[in-house]
Parts: C-alpha cells; sequence; structure tokens
C-alpha cells in the first residue's frame, strides 16, 4: 500500500503529467482564481463542445483556466496546451481572420470586441472579457503581457515558415495544417501561405518530414489519386490534375513536398523556385 | 485562408460505381485498414492501384445520385434528409463541403464558436455557388454562462440578454453569407432548467418570425434525456441534436427519449455517433466508423446524423453506410471490443448521480481516479478524496455495483481502486 504511486507509476499507461507551474501570473490590481477543473483531450468536449475536434488535431494536451477579476470587470483566461510550437501555431491560425487587429505578443497575437487571442511556444492562450466593446482592451492587453512574461520561450514563429519567399505575401494568411491536407489522409504537416501576384491569389505549401521515405509515399498516393504516372524530380514542377482540388504544381526536393494550389504556372515558376532555392 | 479552387471537372460517377476503398499503407488510419474490406458498392468495383484510396465524386448534384441515398423526415420541420449529413469539422477545406453537397449531402452543420467564427465563413464560401434552396444549414448559438459555482453548475449569466443572442446569431448570419439558416440549436445545453430559460427562446421565436431561422432546435451532450424531455416539454423546440452511439447502448432514459420525440414530431438528429473516433488518447487506434454510424442510423426514430468529415475518404465511407445499414457480425464484435477501451477520464456529465446506494459521490471520485492514474498526482488525488468524506473501503458492504456509466467504466472497480489511497501517508505521496 505504501508503494501504491510507485506502483501505478510502473503499471499504469504512460500519460500526461499535470502541468505543474501554470503561467497565471499574480496580476497587481486584480484577483486570481485558478479553476479547480482542467481539461484534456478526454473532457475537452465537456467544456468547448464540439470545437473540441480541431483542438485535438493539433496534439492538445490539456486546458487550465484562470479567472481574473478587478471591479466589475472578469477576464477569464484559457490556456491551451499543445505538444509544439507548429501545433500551437495552427490551431492559433484556424481560428484567426485577416481582419482583426494584430499585437505584437507572444508569437502573434490579435484582438477583437472583448477577446484577446494569443500563442508562445507551446500556449494558445485566450482571454474573454466580461466587458464588450473597446473598453475592454487595456485590461486584456495588460493580463496577456504578463502571462506572455510567464511562458519562457521566444516570440516566434515557427521557423518553416521562413523557407516561403517573403515578397507577395497575403499578411496573416499563413497557416499549420496538421492531418488531412488537401482532404486527404495521407498528406499532413504542411504550412501554407497565400500570395498575391498579378492581382491573383494563389497558396504556396510546404511539407517536410524526417524520413524521406515518408516523403516519397505521400507523393505515391497522392499521385495515384490523380492518376499520374510520369513524375519527374527534374523538372522545377509537375503539373497534377487533383480530382478534387483542381490543378496543382507540385515538386520534390529532398524530404520536402513544396507546391502552389489555385494558381498559374507563372506563378508557380515563381514561387515554387523561390523556395527550392531556399531549402 | 481558405483553400478555395475551382474544382476539377471530373468525370461524372455515381455513387453505385464507387471502387474498392483501402486504406493507404503507412497513413495514419491503422485501424481503418484492417476494418473496412469490403467495396463499397457495385460488382463492378474494380481496383485502382491496390493500394489508393481513390473515388471519383460527382461533379455536379445529380437525380442519381440523391436517388441512392436513404432519407428520412426530420419530424414535422417538413425536411427530408440523407440519413448522413455533415458536420463541418475545419475551416481550411471548403471543397469537401462541396463535394458533399454534390455527392447528394443536403444537411450542414456548423456553429458560430467553431473556430471563432471562421467555420461559418468557410461554409458560406463553400456553398454561396449553389441555389440556397438546394441544401439546409443548421448552426448554434452559446448562451453566456455564469459560472462562479464552477461550469457543471453553470447558470444563464445576466449579460446573456435576448439582445446579445439575437446579435450573436446575426453576426453568424453575416459570416454564412446567408439570409436565413434552417435550423438554429441553442447551443450545447446541459439541463432542463437552461433549456427552457424563457428570454432564450423569446430570442429564438423572434429570429423565427422575422424569417431569419425556418426552425428552432436545443443541441446537448450533457443530460441529454433530461434536455431532450424539456425540450418535448417547451412545446417549442422542433429539432434535437444529440451526442448518441454505442457506447450508449444501455441508456435507457436516452432511448425512451429520443423515441418520445420522435412520436411527438420533434426531429432527432444524431452528433458524436463514433464516441471520440479514436480509442486511445494519442489518437493512434481507431474505431471502425462505419459501423458505428450505421449503429446509431439503424433506429428509424433517429432521422439524420452529422459525423465529422475531414477527408474524401471519410465522405466516401460515411456515405456507403447507406448502402446497407445492417450491422455485419463481424461490425458487432468490432463494437463490442471497444467496451473494453472505456478510457481513464470521467466526462462529468453527472449521469451517474443518484445511482449509488451509498450515495456516493461518483464525479467527485472518478475526477481523483483521472488525477492518480491518469496524471500521476496523488496528492491532488487525495485531496479531492479528503472534500469527499468517503472511506477507504466504502463498497464493501454491496454485493454489486448499481451505478451504469454511460461511458461504460466500471465505476465499482474505479471507486476501489482510487479510495485506497486513503490508507497512504501523505509524506509519501507525490
Amino acid at each position: 500500500m505504501i508503494l501504491f504511486s510507485a506502483i501505478c507509476a510502473l503499471l499504469l499507461p504512460t500519460s500526461l503529467k499535470a502541468e505543474k507551474e501554470l503561467p497565471f501570473p499574480q496580476v497587481e490590481g486584480w484577483e486570481l482564481k485558478v479553476y479547480e477543473e482542467f481539461y484534456t483531450s478526454e473532457n475537452l468536449w465537456h467544456r468547448i463542445n464540439g470545437a473540441a475536434d480541431a483542438f485535438l488535431k493539433y496534439d492538445f494536451k490539456d486546458l487550465h483556466l484562470a479567472d481574473y477579476t478587478k471591479g466589475n470587470e472578469i477576464i477569464t483566461v484559457y490556456l491551451y496546451r499543445h505538444s509544439s510550437l507548429p501545433n500551437t501555431f495552427g490551431i492559433y491560425t484556424q481560428e484567426r481572420y485577416p481582419d482583426y487587429d494584430f499585437l505584437e505578443i507572444g508569437g502573434q497575437g490579435y484582438q477583437s470586441s472583448g477577446i484577446l487571442n494569443f500563442f508562445k511556444g507551446n500556449y494558445y492562450i485566450k482571454l474573454s472579457s466580461s466587458i464588450y466593446g473597446d473598453e475592454s482592451a487595456p485590461g486584456l492587453q495588460a493580463l496577456a503581457a504578463e502571462i506572455a512574461a510567464e511562458i519562457e520561450t521566444e516570440n516566434v514563429l515557427p521557423p518553416e515558415l521562413n523557407l516561403f519567399p517573403q515578397e507577395n505575401r497575403v499578411e496573416y494568411s499563413d497557416m499549420y495544417i496538421s492531418e488531412n491536407f488537401m482532404g486527404y489522409g495521407f498528406l499532413a504537416e504542411a504550412f501554407t501561405i497565400d500570395y498575391l501576384l498579378a492581382e491573383k491569389k494563389c497558396k504556396a505549401f510546404i511539407i517536410h518530414q524526417q524520413d524521406a521515405a515518408k516523403i516519397e509515399s505521400m507523393l505515391q498516393s497522392y499521385l495515384k489519386i490523380a492518376k499520374k504516372d510520369d513524375w519527374n524530380d527534374d523538372m522545377d514542377f509537375n503539373t497534377i490534375h487533383d480530382p478534387f482540388n483542381g490543378t496543382i504544381y507540385l515538386s520534390r526536393k529532398g524530404n520536402y513536398l513544396l507546391g502552389l494550389a489555385n494558381g498559374t504556372e507563372e506563378q508557380a515558376k515563381e514561387i515554387i523556385l523561390q523556395i527550392k532555392q531556399s531549402l | 485562408m481558405l483553400f478555395t479552387c475551382h474544382l476539377a471537372r471530373a468525370t461524372f460517377v455515381p455513387l453505385s460505381s464507387l471502387t474498392k476503398l483501402i486504406v493507404m499503407k503507412g497513413s495514419k488510419n491503422k485501424g481503418r485498414r484492417s476494418f473496412i474490406k469490403s467495396t463499397i458498392l457495385g460488382s463492378s468495383a474494380a481496383l485502382i492501384g491496390g493500394t489508393a484510396f481513390s473515388a471519383s465524386l460527382p461533379d455536379k448534384k445529380t437525380e442519381e445520385a440523391s436517388k441512392k441515398l436513404i432519407k428520412r423526415k426530420l419530424g414535422n420541420t417538413g425536411l427530408e434528409l440523407p440519413i448522413v449529413s455533415m458536420g463541418v469539422m475545419s475551416a481550411d477545406n471548403p471543397n469537401i463541403v462541396k463535394a458533399a453537397y454534390r455527392s447528394g449531402i443536403t444537411h450542414f452543420d456548423t456553429a458560430h464558436y467553431y473556430q471563432n467564427g471562421n467555420n461559418e465563413k468557410m461554409v458560406g464560401e463553400a456553398l454561396k455557388e449553389f441555389p440556397r434552396d438546394s441544401y439546409y444549414i443548421a448552426t448554434k448559438v452559446l448562451p453566456e454562462y455564469d459560472t462562479a459555482n464552477g461550469w457543471d453548475n453553470r447558470t444563464i449569466s445576466e449579460n446573456c440578454t435576448k439582445e446579445l443572442f439575437i446579435q450573436r446569431f446575426n453576426t453568424s448570419l453575416e459570416r454564412l453569407q446567408m439570409d436565413y439558416v434552417d435550423i438554429l440549436y441553442l447551443h450545447a445545453v446541459p439541463n432542463r432548467e437552461i433549456a427552457l430559460t424563457p428570454h432564450l427562446i423569446e430570442a429564438m421565436q423572434t429570429l423565427k418570425a422575422e424569417g431569419k431561422i425556418r426552425h428552432i432546435g436545443i443541441s446537448t451532450h450533457d443530460r441529454m434525456s433530461e434536455v431532450i424531455d424539456a425540450a418535448i416539454e417547451s412545446e417549442v423546440y422542433e429539432v434535437v441534436l444529440t451526442a448518441i452511439n454505442f457506447r450508449m447502448k444501455d441508456d435507457k432514459a436516452l432511448f425512451d427519449s429520443m423515441k418520445h420525440a420522435h412520436k411527438k414530431g420533434i426531429g432527432v438528429v444524431a452528433m458524436k455517433t463514433m464516441a471520440g473516433v479514436y480509442l486511445d488518447k494519442e489518437r493512434t487506434q481507431m474505431i471502425n466508423c462505419k459501423a458505428a454510424l450505421k449503429w446509431a442510423m439503424q433506429y428509424k426514430y433517429i432521422h439524420t446524423s452529422i459525423p465529422g468529415m475531414e477527408t474524401y475518404e471519410h465522405l466516401v465511407d460515411n456515405l456507403s453506410v447507406m448502402e446497407n445499414l445492417k450491422l455485419t457480425d463481424e461490425e458487432k464484435a468490432e463494437l463490442a471490443s471497444y467496451e473494453l477501451t472505456a478510457g481513464l477520464f470521467c466526462d462529468g456529465c453527472k449521469e451517474c448521480y443518484g445511482q449509488c446506494k451509498k450515495g456516493l459521490p461518483i464525479n467527485d471520485l472518478m475526477r481523483a481516479y483521472m488525477y492518480t492514474y491518469g496524471y500521476k498526482n496523488t496528492k491532488e488525488a487525495y485531496q479531492v478524496l479528503a472534500s469527499c468524506d468517503v472511506p477507504s473501503d466504502p463498497c464493501k458492504d454491496c454485493v454489486s455495483c448499481t451505478v451504469t456509466c454511460k461511458k461504460g467504466f466500471n465505476i465499482g472497480k474505479k471507486v476501489a481502486d482510487v479510495t485506497r489511497l486513503k490508507d497512504i501517508p501523505t509524506d509519501f505521496l507525490t
């Protein structure tokens, strides 16, 4: 019995450990209450219902909550922890819209009508004020800054985004798709950015795997769907007639698949070649 | 941010000619590989490649595609829907939504809250090229809650006025780029009291009178039987959206409520039919989703379902359910085998309340179990046990456990396992 805890640790399935030190700082002027209940992948639905599905795709680990109260204002902080920076960036971009009022906080953040969302390291943090409208902005920004300071990682975006050309990017269009890219279960872990060239938008994407065999498998699966049997690695790019997603320009370099969707051959020539040069 | 494109003009292939579906080697869908072996339909189906998913979905909606679908009337709403509708899960690929539409799916489910509004925006963008009267949209608006007494004891906040609710819905309409939705659900309702909140019902009735919604609905995945009964009692709700899956097969109260709703002419829509899809937290062991969906839709008083679909494979797989709803013996055995893996974590649904002869706080004890076995945080578990004030062997006088957990937990065993912690000196806890 005395060794109960040790026996548990030895015999039970490995599971994630509870976060001991949560980045909920004491902030002058605000009363802090950390919620006792927390949520994992098995009960996140209970808290955020169907919205949970999106989080689970990004290797969600746990959600802790806290209320900060000052006078009549209550700001609830939702602290979502994921397994990696790309995953927090990914879920953050799923919920981001280009029209928001963007802030330099953490890796990136924005505010709108009583909410402020940002990500930093493995955390995606959402703050929601009981006050709607612009009056909530000072409180939200102050708390967000304090919380960001508690998270001891750099204020960075995933470095993979640096592989894309900087020019002609559509601002705030960068995304990370962890699963089911373009609607295919075999395509995963894709970074994407939109570009505006000659007044036409297109979408560039990069998929990288440590294991070249995985890239080969992804490519072969895609070529079978597209019924393409003349793939040529030596070409600048190959043209794929995707039955569901239209014309895709695709290339491979080492452990990378790079492509362009919704675009023209001219756009593909410009963007895919630039990406290849950066690899 | 939206992955839009002009869909390539694929050759139309009726549902009856979809090819044999074999899961990709090396894909994450390892569970599916051992389950999905049979031809989707048609004796003329041919393998393509032998290892690749390859299906041609129609490039335009056709009468023939529509004929192949099993349809049921959604209560007295006047809507007749295929028994498989689409739960729109993510906001990054509108082509899936378009493919679903072209395959004959007519009903699409989204919510104000999903992806911070981007889900609704994507649905609106994806469907705007099609005639508005050729599909049905359901969305959901969450009330604002006061959680001062905890999430499980939440009540409607003072801020949650009729005007705020209507404002949120109007935002949804803007995002969808539509003049009306077919169903508006009061979203994720946890109990009777909230279901019958007068000013929220009034808000939805106002919207219906204005022509902005066609039918009033309520969605729930907590205390579903109670909420469905409240919906019936109200004589206002026309559609209920409820969680229902094979893990709930012993939930008699839920089945009675659904049957009662059906008899009263209320539409019944099923969600969470795949019980989370995966057996493990790491999301590597997928269940037989087709079998799970068939299980739910075998009940004729469940009129349609909204499984999430993120790949063309999901779409084809879900549609294939309508070819033959009868579960095979193999599928039945697979579903039965999942009961052995109920998981470690209590949902906190509180449906176990009142079932224990000794009045033990089952919900709290399961939380202590989660701390102990899920998080290895025995100190936290001990504190929960201490606050519960239960003895270290509370079940010793019971011959058998009277608590039935809808998730399939062996409550008696879990209570016995966790309450032993009370005998351990606190100095040894971590």
